[in-house]
């Protein structure tokens, strides 16, 4: 009876525990692991502004870029994990770090809510003429060395979209780095480089003015940018593995649980009423995704697990995915 | 303490030169072991060693000619000057500034930056007075503690907001 | 146009005109808060009010804090931005010389005609000037930043150039320092994962001009203590000295608002072109380095005037010219506003507005810069043993307020003491921050360019930029080589000067 009664109130003890509201009492700050201006910067400080009211404290968003996000992101990991430190970037990012011998970290030390998700356009210079896929395919092709695709780097998204499209296509394509999206886009829009695989938030005002051409969406659904409707590759490569990344907050593991549960309630009603959101996506492309841990793990896991082995099988990483516990996707 | 002259400089020279030059050929040697990624079927024209030796090289040129340049001053006129009146509150100075950031992070940042205050008050103030003198003096520095101590954090920690160390 | 102003002139705009400018000019005085910081946090704070006056706000403090890093720059020759570390150089030395007053009247003057050059400039050729902006590919971004690391190095350095350009390459050196973007491989980083992440320029910065400063006048002793007698001047002496000063301002102006608009080289990058410049061409070179009033006008008429240079790609290209230009266009996109090649088809007001924006913004400078010029002056009458502390403190809590991080302060401290080293051996400090801004962007633009060149080299280097940024290099090199000036001079006919500077 006596062991019946201190069950029942332990049980009791952790409900009050888990519908305990949290309130926070000072500001949290939210590290954004790259330079002011990119896309989690754009998407964080949008939804930061949102969480206020609900929180009914200031988020304040700090830039820490380095070394690929590594060093913010190492930054929360050695934070007091009260609750008051959370970090953002890309899921796809967070979930590589330990594979690319970068960081001892992997999705599973994380608590992921998403926010929108973001994907890829494949583009040219509309100097060269190329206006299908194909077109692409064969200017690959038949150019070799002379033919330069502008991207940010083999890890960031449009090198990995870049990646997914020779991998199906089977090319070898010429990628040239720019250091962030923008001034990849500008080499491809002046003509220095020939095309680009950048996030289609970065090249949205140069396909509306019509300085560069898009010809897919690197993805599996179509992208809309005002009344223009760009179809996806899959139309053209049907094995296309998952190239598509979400911006999101995470909160390290070691957190309380008040935390998790009160944002996890409050998330998706939140991402989803964002107004400022709602326009940032429909202008510049990208979707929004309000997803809570369990969700975000469901739509993340394919996609870490793509992208690791992805850089496993091209000789990138520098462990394997197996030592993190991702498992090598169905093929 | 004013800029370095004449032979003193030149000595310094001579000795800044071989250890420029030296940095350069370290940082050449450095550069070359460093990977071109022609495995991962990059351009190895893109490999990151490529400007760091260029740097490396403009290093050790620079530290020649410095170096062989002082040499042949070294027989200049000029008075050589070894030590000078401000070096004890330089070093002073010095000390008290790496203990304050040795102890950023470790204790409060109000101690840190008002306990400077008060430390560099103490050394370098003359207290050898008496009287009303004194007594605005002291005014004074808590003046300027109250500004390093309380405001300037308050400052960065309420419009700002960075959570102080 | 018109209608825009008329849009805008309300009691509201004005009053945030008044406190944003001032609210920019504080966090561009205090050491290690940037404009691009200030912006950020700004931008955060100004979600709640209407596009318009939100761009309005950020827009003045953009303007404000640009400004504002004059003030400590020329007080306590800590550049409050990096815009302002040629400022200092000139500045500087006139405030220790008693011409307080007259450095801080002249710089506010100075950056109010380059930021309504700049705005007149946004107004009439931005849709043109947007163009120009891709014409600079990867070789011509690489040779400019090389050049601009040359010019720095002989221009701070008159007497013995070698010493500027070993402080030149070691900044490049520092940059090197850390993942490097193309592969991500570690450089220099000896296995710490805080120097993988690089040294940050504001930290190196702050340490170099900040704590260096205080420990070299420290060191001074009690006879050269900073109570400088506090000048009067007058705003009318203060025009004077800009129109003896006119072709200065007209050519810093125009390359001021030039190197604003080229993407990713901002303020900061604008002033030193300017300054070597005038130390090259102005009538009065020979005054530089010395307190030069010509020199002053040089570095603040073309800081200010890249700042509305910067925000033209930004509004054209949707391409930011500079890092705080970068989170101003998030700040307009997060309001609404798309900037972009179709902004002048889409929102022409928005252009006309900006423009407006921008000249009430120069004009809350000037009458706030010169109605604080007084209190601002009466800092130096502060004996150093109180001001000492004063400023460390701000050097601590500057460069961690950035990121955070407390390797950061560290670093600040270690450049402190090389800059205090450099500083007895004569090198210049300038040279060193500039190759920290412009390392990263030299390297990656010519590791591209090597790869463009190796697929076609006529298409590089028949381009007619690209040819004269090489002969610009060449000469400011064989310029500086005592042999190479007596040939010259050989050539020329003349006799070569004595060169026993660097004999």
């Amino acid at each position: 009876m006596k062991k019946l009664l201190v069950a029942a109130g332990m049980i009791v003890a952790s409900m009050t525990m888990a519908q305990a509201e949290w309130k926070p009492d000072k500001p949290i700050t939210v590290i954004v692991p790259y330079p002011a201006g990119g896309v989690t910067d754009l998407v964080v400080r949008v939804i930061a502004n949102d969480l206020e009211p609900v929180l009914g404290q200031k988020v304040v968003v700090v830039n820490q870029a380095g070394a690929n996000g590594s060093v913010g992101t190492k930054a929360v990991m050695d934070s007091t994990k009260d609750g008051y430190t959370w970090l953002s970037g890309g899921v796809r990012d967070i979930g590589t770090y330990g594979v690319m011998g970068m960081l001892d970290t992997g999705i599973d030390d994380w608590s992921p809510f998403l926010v929108a998700s973001i994907g890829s356009i494949l583009s040219v210079n509309p100097d060269t003429g190329i206006d299908s896929v194909q077109g692409f395919v064969d200017a690959v092709k038949e150019q070799g060395d002379a033919f330069l695709i502008a991207t940010a780097g083999p890890n960031s998204s449009g090198g990995s979209a870049l990646g997914a499209i020779a991998q199906v296509a089977g090319i070898d394509p010429k990628q040239l780095v720019y250091d962030g999206g923008n001034p990849a886009i500008l080499a491809t829009v002046s003509g220095e480089a020939q095309a680009t695989t950048q996030l289609s938030l970065e090249q949205a005002e140069m396909i509306r003015a019509g300085r560069l051409k898009p010809l897919a969406a690197i993805g599996r659904t179509a992208v809309i940018l005002g009344d223009q409707k760009i179809h996806p590759i899959s139309d053209d490569f049907p094995d296309l593995p998952p190239t598509e990344n979400f911006v999101g907050i995470y909160l390290p593991d070691g957190t309380p649980d008040e935390v998790i549960d009160t944002l996890s309630k409050a998330w998706v009603e939140v991402v989803s009423n964002s107004k400022d959101l709602a326009n940032l996506c429909e202008t510049r492309g990208c979707g929004v995704a309000p997803m809570a841990p369990e969700a975000a793990r469901a739509a993340a896991d394919p996609l870490i697990a793509a992208a690791a082995w992805g850089l496993f099988d091209r000789g990138e990483a520098a462990e394997s995915p197996e030592k993190f516990g991702i498992m090598r996707p169905a093929e | 303490m004013e800029e370095w002259n004449g032979k003193a400089l030149a000595r310094a020279d001579l000795a800044t030169g071989v250890v420029i030059a030296a940095l350069g050929l370290a940082v050449v040697v450095i550069s070359a072991g460093m990977p071109t990624f022609v495995e991962r079927n990059v351009n190895p024209l893109t490999a990151p060693g490529i400007f760091p030796a260029v740097i490396g090289a403009a290093l050790l040129l620079c530290g020649a000619i410095l170096t062989i340049r002082s040499a042949r001053k070294h027989g200049a006129e000029g008075e050589a000057r070894t030590a000078s009146a401000g070096a004890g509150r330089i070093a002073t100075t010095l000390v008290l500034m790496l203990i304050a950031v040795a102890l950023v992070g470790r204790i409060d940042f109000r101690l840190v930056s008002g306990g400077f205050t008060l430390a560099f008050a103490a050394f370098f103030l003359d207290w050898r007075i008496t009287g009303q003198a004194l007594v605005r003096k002291l005014l004074a520095v808590a003046f300027i503690v109250l500004i390093t101590g309380l405001l300037i954090p308050a400052l960065f920690e309420t419009v700002f907001l960075v959570r102080l160390p | 146009m018109l209608d825009a102003l008329v849009g805008l002139a309300t009691f509201e705009t004005l009053v945030n005109v008044l406190w944003a400018t001032l609210g920019g000019m504080v966090i561009g005085a205090l050491p290690g808060l940037t404009a691009t910081m200030g912006l950020a946090l700004m931008t955060s704070l100004t979600y709640g009010m209407g596009g318009d006056q939100a761009i309005l706000v950020l827009i003045c403090l953009y303007v404000g804090t640009i400004y504002g890093g004059s003030r400590s720059a020329i007080l306590l020759n800590i550049p409050g931005t990096p815009a302002n570390a040629a400022t200092a150089v000139e500045g500087y030395p006139m405030a220790v010389s008693g011409r307080a007053s007259r450095a801080l009247g002249l710089a506010t003057i100075a950056s109010l005609v380059g930021s309504l050059f700049g705005a007149l400039c946004l107004y009439l050729i931005a849709p043109m000037l947007a163009e120009v902006a891709l014409r600079f590919g990867s070789f011509e971004y690489f040779l400019l930043g090389i050049f601009g690391i040359l010019i720095a190095g002989t221009m701070t350095s008159v007497e013995d150039p070698l010493k500027g350009w070993i402080s030149g390459f070691f900044g490049l050196l520092v940059a090197m320092v850390g993942l490097e973007a193309m592969h991500a491989y570690e450089r220099f980083s000896f296995g710490s994962l805080e120097l993988s992440g690089g040294i940050a320029l504001i930290p190196a910065m702050v340490g170099a001009f900040g704590v260096a400063e205080l420990l070299v006048s420290m060191g001074r002793g009690k006879a050269r203590a900073a109570t400088t007698m506090a000048d009067r001047t007058s705003v009318l002496s203060c025009v004077g000295d800009l129109w003896r000063s006119r072709v200065t301002a007209g050519r810093s102006s125009i390359i001021g608002t030039a190197i604003g608009i080229i993407p990713g080289v901002g303020e900061d990058v604008a002033a030193w072109i300017s300054y070597a410049a005038g130390r090259r061409y102005s009538r009065r070179s020979a005054e530089y380095g010395t307190g030069s009033t010509d020199g002053l006008i040089a570095a603040e008429t073309a800081n200010s005037a890249a700042l509305p240079g910067a925000i033209i790609p930004a509004l054209t290209l949707a391409v930011p010219g500079s890092a705080p230009a970068a989170v101003l266009l998030a700040a307009m996109f997060i309001h609404n506003v798309r900037p972009g090649p179709m902004i002048m088809i889409e929102n022409p007001g928005f252009v006309a507005n900006v423009v407006w924006i921008l000249v009430f913004a120069s004009v809350a400078m000037a009458v706030l810069g010169l109605l604080l010029t007084r209190p601002l002056v009466a800092v130096l009458k502060i004996p150093k043993e109180y001001l000492t502390p004063v400023i460390f403190s701000l050097c601590l809590i500057g460069p961690y307020a950035l990121s955070q991080r407390l390797f950061d302060v560290y670093v600040m401290m270690a450049f402190g003491i090389l800059g205090f080293l450099m500083r007895m051996m004569r090198y210049p400090m300038a040279p060193l921050i500039l190759g920290i801004i412009l390392g990263g962007m030299i390297d990656q633009n010519l590791r591209r360019g090597l790869v463009l060149f190796e697929r076609d080299p006529t298409a590089i280097l028949g381009r007619p930029i690209s040819l004269a940024l090489i002969a610009l290099c060449l000469l400011t090199i064989l310029a500086a080589v005592p042999a190479a000036r007596r040939l010259g001079g050989r050539i020329f006919g003349r006799r070569s000067v004595a060169d026993g500077a660097s004999g």
